[in-house]
């Protein structure tokens, strides 16, 4: 289980991005985190990455991964944990591969790293796990240069990546946010049935998603947990203003009539 | 009367690695002054590429794109400036288009200064009126925009182009990654920058929910052509 006991991040200018916040990932499930922007979700996920902006300490709590408290961990064992016990699928992908390397490189060279494969192994890993997350085109893929991908292929050229690597627990950070449907629900699947066994955190604002993948929610409202649930219970039973109108919205229906014609 | 003419628009991508690459088939679009149209498709379907077209960070390979009848194609550098305050565009990843170790208000004053004749007190009350409207706490304006979260990043460029009052504003998935309240308030502020200032917005989006919401008519992209198109009947 991946736990976050009474995390408190505290900013320079004295302001708490985080201040007590609790939450259990066990193995094998998927929670949700929602809240609005700025409440401190990437904050959160900084946090057990160990890779919190200079500015930003943590002042109090602990991150317990299985039995190691990774805040007691040095930055170097730290680091070692990520990609191979946490895996991470980012907001914006565009920022998250190195721009001057080919994506087939960048696969390769984790592949080879991480998991000790031949280069030959690891391509053709790559390869698999590309097809899984619906990029057909393998190799127009794993030629091109990150500009030259949408930012939802990039996506899930990242969630290619996780697939390869396999670790215990995932963050998910908004991760269908640059995706259309099709391939939102793609992605979705793909968290659901491919990765079973792993403890995932999926961060998003998409009320479709939480409800289909997470039995348990946390709405985080200016670094703390304001609510906890099921995603039904939280839309029918909303407790604070801000879920309120949440759930207000996502019961707004688009109004028109429209016209279609095909081109 | 104003107008965007997108006509017979093709852009091919030439690179060592991929050979050529047609992002972008013969598309034909026309937006009225005063109306909104959104594009939607999927991932690599040839949006963005559009977009880009659309303020001139590429020139397309063929075809002619008229900006109230002027040919934004043959402009250069020079004219695309004296242009800025008729186009604005706001992109997926707004890191890129704000400075990050200037204040959220030097940001958004620094448009006002360039292309308006705002004076000072007229700048401040502008950007205060506009924080309100996307729900963001005056608070914020002081903080340097790397500590914003990536949702108040994406309103603060928002907040941005619209200050100005543009006559087109082009934006590229402002929405993604927003929360419900605050996809409600960027909405809500598109909606009246269209009736109180006649500015016309080109969204381009994943949301069907948030395009008809602010269009008159819906344009989807696949594999660089446009395949189908929507138009609010009532």
């Amino acid at each position: 289980m991946l736990k976050i006991n009474q995390l408190s991040v505290k900013e320079k200018s004295g302001r708490f991005l985080l201040d007590q916040v609790s939450i259990e990932i066990p193995s094998g499930a998927i929670i949700g985190l929602t809240g609005h922007s700025g409440s401190g979700k990437t904050t959160l996920l900084r946090s057990i990455f160990g890779m919190l902006h200079t500015d930003c300490q943590i002042k109090d709590g602990e991150i317990f991964m299985d039995d190691t408290d990774l805040l007691c961990l040095s930055r170097r064992e730290h680091r070692g944990l990520c990609g191979k016990k946490i895996g991470f699928i980012p907001q914006t992908p565009m920022t998250a591969f190195d721009s001057r390397l080919k994506i087939g490189y960048q696969i390769q060279e984790t592949f080879q790293r991480r998991l000790q494969l031949t280069k030959s192994k690891a391509i053709a890993l790559a390869k698999e796990k590309l097809d899984l997350v619906n990029l057909k085109e393998k190799q127009r893929v794993l030629n091109a240069y990150p500009g030259e991908l949408s930012g939802g292929m990039l996506q899930r050229v990242a969630a290619a990546i996780l697939l390869g690597m396999s670790p215990d627990y995932i963050l998910a950070d908004e991760p269908t946010a640059a995706l259309d449907e099709e391939n939102s629900n793609l992605l979705l699947e793909v968290l659901r049935t491919q990765m079973q066994d792993k403890g995932i955190l999926f961060v998003s604002h998409d009320v479709g998603a939480l409800q289909k993948l997470c039995n348990n929610v946390y709405v985080l409202g200016t670094g703390k947990v304001i609510e906890q649930g099921n995603m039904d219970q939280l839309l029918t039973k909303p407790q604070t203003d801000w879920m309120k109108q949440f759930s207000s919205l996502s019961r707004k229906e688009s109004q028109g009539e429209w016209e279609w014609e095909k081109l | 009367m104003g107008e965007i003419v997108i006509q017979n628009v093709n852009q091919i991508y030439h690179s060592e690695t991929q050979g050529e690459f047609h992002a972008l088939y013969d598309i034909n679009i026309r937006l009225e002054k005063g109306k909104n149209l959104a594009i939607e498709g999927e991932s690599g379907s040839g949006k963005s590429t559009l977009a880009r077209l659309l303020i001139g960070m590429e020139k397309p390979t063929s075809g002619t794109i008229l900006l109230d009848g002027e040919d934004i194609t043959q402009w250069n550098y020079r004219t695309w400036k004296s242009h800025r305050k008729k186009i604005q565009a706001v992109f997926q990843d707004s890191s890129g288009t704000l400075n990050p170790a200037r204040s959220a208000f030097s940001n958004v004053e620094e448009a006002l200064i360039n292309l308006t004749s705002y004076n000072r007190k007229e700048r401040k009350r502008r950007i205060y009126d506009l924080m309100d409207a996307v729900y963001m706490d005056h608070k914020l304006l002081d903080t340097p925009v790397r500590r914003l979260s990536g949702g108040e990043q994406r309103r603060l460029s928002l907040l941005r182009a619209m200050a100005i009052e543009p006559d087109y504003l082009i934006m590229d998935e402002v929405t993604s990654g927003l929360d419900l309240i605050s996809t409600d308030a960027v909405l809500t502020l598109v909606e009246n920058a269209a009736k109180l200032h006649r500015c016309s917005c080109i969204f381009i989006t994943h949301s069907r929910k948030d395009a008809m919401r602010i269009s008159d008519r819906i344009t989807i992209m696949q594999n660089g052509r446009i395949v189908e198109q929507g138009h609010l009947i009532k």
